[in-house]
């Protein structure tokens, strides 16, 4: 059982210490400092909640991983194979405020106005869904008194979740 | 640590559509047997596997017990034809396991054979490619014997995410794999790979 980030962190750089002896994994990790650990509440029916850890050198990621809250293990490790690479963005929670402009631009296309006054709350959230088909990219989930959002970890909005086991589309 | 692991080349998908073609890319790029990397080899893959799909006249959108209906957006068999084309005629087979091992250790057949192995995942809407396994001795974790191998973890590349590689244990390889609701493939999970 994991309980916190710095737990989540401690069990990744135990991972990334054995990726970087393994050539195929060296550019990704060897060198990496751990940056972020962000817990992640797994909506999926039956689904386990998350910590993703991020990887960087020179201030760009270079790997990323999935922290099994419930086992302890980490699930996913994904990562960089040339030095000039750099993972999809890893928009930081602390960064979060500064993508909600006035207008925001959502994937299909469509613009929406947010409201002008803080988010209520802001959580971190991922699901089985068409908008994103691996853990390694949940939703900053951010709430207004009658309205919402879905900012995915790479900057793409979203005004709702199509999940992918059957369960209603989740509307943020 | 690596028990197979093939030289295959990440390819990012171009729309949510094309996650079929994009992992077509991978494996024909891997065998050296199209062009390149790029948008325009994706599109035209994306259109043969279109081109197999209707010659094989097989139903891209199949009624199951209970809506919604099962929508191929890339159909296994369109896949399959469209990889034979390229490499040869019936180098690669739709593969319907019942059990998620299966599937694993039929992928990574495939990979020990030279070719890299489409797998579908996520609600028949997702399709992502197995380029080998590793085994790690860092902690307990499930382990199987697949092909003489240990594994404990699967490697794929998964076009939404870049192509970039994904080393995945054997419990998130059976979460994330999916087993057709309905139609032909009922209750199969489906690896397109060589057997």
């Amino acid at each position: 059982m994991i309980a916190n980030p710095e737990e989540a962190q401690a069990e990744a750089v135990a991972e990334a210490k054995e990726l970087a002896a393994d050539g195929f994994w060296r550019v990704a990790y060897s060198g990496a400092a751990p940056t972020l650990s962000v817990p992640v509440k797994n909506l999926t029916p039956g689904g386990h909640n998350y910590f993703i850890v991020d990887f960087q050198k020179g201030g760009r990621s270079t790997g990323r991983m999935v922290v099994n809250s419930k086992t302890g293990v980490v699930d996913l490790a994904t990562g960089i194979e040339l030095e000039a690479e750099e993972l999809p963005k890893f928009i930081a929670p602390t960064d979060v405020r500064t993508h909600l402009t006035p207008d925001v631009l959502l994937n299909d296309g469509k613009k929406v106005h947010i409201p002008s006054d803080e988010p209520t709350s802001v959580d971190v959230v991922w699901q089985h869904c068409r908008e994103s088909q691996s853990m390694l990219l949940p939703f900053y989930w951010v709430h207004w008194t009658n309205s919402g959002l879905f900012l995915r970890l790479d900057g793409q909005f979203f005004d709702h979740l199509t999940p992918t086991d059957g369960t209603p589309p989740r509307v943020a | 640590m690596p028990c197979t692991r093939l030289n295959v080349p990440r390819v990012q998908q171009i729309d949510d559509d094309s996650c079929g073609p994009a992992c077509a890319q991978m494996i024909l790029l891997a065998l050296h047997l199209v062009r390149d990397g790029s948008d325009d080899v994706q599109r035209a893959l994306g259109k043969e596997i279109q081109q197999s799909t209707k010659s094989a006249k097989v139903e891209t959108t199949e009624r199951c017990a209970k809506p919604p209906a099962l929508e191929w957006a890339t159909h296994p068999v369109g896949l399959q034809r469209t990889l034979n084309a390229h490499i040869k005629p019936k180098a690669t087979e739709v593969i319907p396991s019942a059990e998620e091992d299966t599937a694993a250790g039929h992928a990574l057949r495939s990979v020990k054979r030279g070719i890299a192995a489409a797998a579908l995942v996520s609600d028949a809407t997702h399709w992502i490619v197995v380029f080998g396994c590793e085994h790690s001795t860092r902690r307990e974790l499930p382990t199987l014997e697949l092909n003489g191998d240990p594994v404990t973890h699967i490697l794929v590349r998964d076009p939404a995410l870049s192509g970039f590689p994904v080393r995945m244990t054997l419990d998130e390889w059976t979460a994330g794999l999916y087993r057709v609701k309905c139609g032909k493939f009922n209750q199969k999970c489906i690896v397109v790979g060589a057997r």
